[in-house]
């Protein structure tokens, strides 16, 4: 089941459950891992990661693999301008759950006019929605233990502290 | 658009069906107890028969409501920390209900009474109970999660040690209600 939670100020809130896969998989074997250094940028290919991720300080609860969707509570229809990330829980092939994070900002919110292409084909304006971006800001892998990212400026919005990360130089 | 406006409105119609099911009785009992009885002449010594609808009501709306869960939204409970049984403590009140829907005397006053309990029973969007549920086999559980907090689970299992929680998907009655349907995987 994939899941999605989003931050609203500082608490977390649940957006909805489906079965199908929001975004695709994150698949370790494919990438390099390089570890964190503020003066370099990765490539396409290249994440840096952060091991033994739960034991940091600015480790969140939402990230561990029996984190229960019933102990938050349900999104309102005004909190939604509010959000400043969303993480969606999936399944993973090995049947553990990888968590992607997005950090949302005011770019995020796509209020474009479009043609509706279907049958009965139509013009849609002002559908409030939230683009959800192909390749995520972070993503955690509870059996490995690691957090994978591509720049630290988005994510501290999400993991509070994780500025503060010690980097060789 | 459209699906989202349907659902919402199956949820309004939802949480009144649930209400006014959990409330039912009262009704009932304060009907069979001053005779109200609009199909007298048709029935005439066989009464019995719309006592009978009368106590029907209940399961049937119950059932129904049953039915229209599987609308509601989705959650997991992974983790649970503690598990202990519910029913005792709601099933005290509720029987007070009963001494209460037993006691009033008038319509006015009933309707009055009926009105407000309904009113509270709505607004009160944290605890839910129906007994009903009860004789349909369901448990009702407050249950610790791994995030420390409490929620009420409403299960058809015989839940009892934490260690052996398994995983449940289950639906968000309210955000500190949640019910386990059978055709959920």
């Amino acid at each position: 089941m994939t899941e999605i939670f989003a931050k609203i100020k500082n608490e977390y809130k649940n957006i909805l459950s489906q079965s199908e896969n929001v975004v695709d998989d994150f698949d370790v074997n494919n990438i390099d891992e390089i570890k964190f250094s503020p003066f370099y940028t990765p490539d396409d290919d290249a994440w840096f990661q952060i091991k033994s991720f739960s034991k940091e300080k600015y480790f969140i609860e939402q990230c561990t693999d029996n984190f229960s969707s019933a102990s938050i509570n349900q999104i309102d229809n005004d909190d939604y301008s509010d959000i400043s990330c969303i993480i969606i829980s999936q399944d993973s092939d090995n049947s553990t759950q990888k968590k992607y994070f997005q950090r949302i900002t005011k770019k995020c919110f796509v209020n474009k006019t479009v043609l509706w292409l279907s049958g009965d084909p139509e013009v849609v304006k002002n559908k409030k929605q939230i683009e959800i971006n192909r390749k995520s800001d972070a993503v955690y892998l509870a059996d490995t233990d690691t957090l994978y990212f591509k720049k630290i400026a988005t994510i501290k919005e999400i993991f509070p502290g994780i500025e503060e990360i010690d980097f060789c130089a | 658009m459209k699906k989202i406006k349907c659902i919402f409105s199956v949820l309004s119609i939802f949480r009144l069906l649930m209400t006014i099911s959990s409330v039912l009785f009262f009704v009932v009992v304060f009907f069979i107890q001053n005779e109200i009885n609009p199909l007298a002449s048709t029935f005439g010594d066989f009464y019995w028969i719309t006592y009978l609808f009368y106590l029907s009501m209940p399961f049937l709306i119950t059932f129904s409501s049953l039915y229209l869960c599987k609308y509601l939204s989705q959650a997991k409970i992974n983790k649970v920390c503690s598990i202990e049984a519910a029913n005792n403590d709601f099933l005290a009140n509720y029987l007070g209900f009963f001494f209460v829907a037993l006691s009033v005397k008038g319509t006015a006053t009933f309707w009055t009474v009926f009105g407000m309990t309904i009113l509270f029973t709505l607004v009160s969007r944290v605890s839910y109970f129906n007994p009903v549920l009860l004789v349909f086999g369901f448990n009702f559980y407050y249950v610790v999660t791994g995030e420390n907090v409490k929620v009420m689970l409403i299960s058809k299992k015989k839940l009892k040690s934490p260690k052996s929680f398994e995983t449940l998907c289950v639906r968000r009655i309210n955000d500190y209600t949640f019910i386990e349907i059978q055709d959920d995987d």
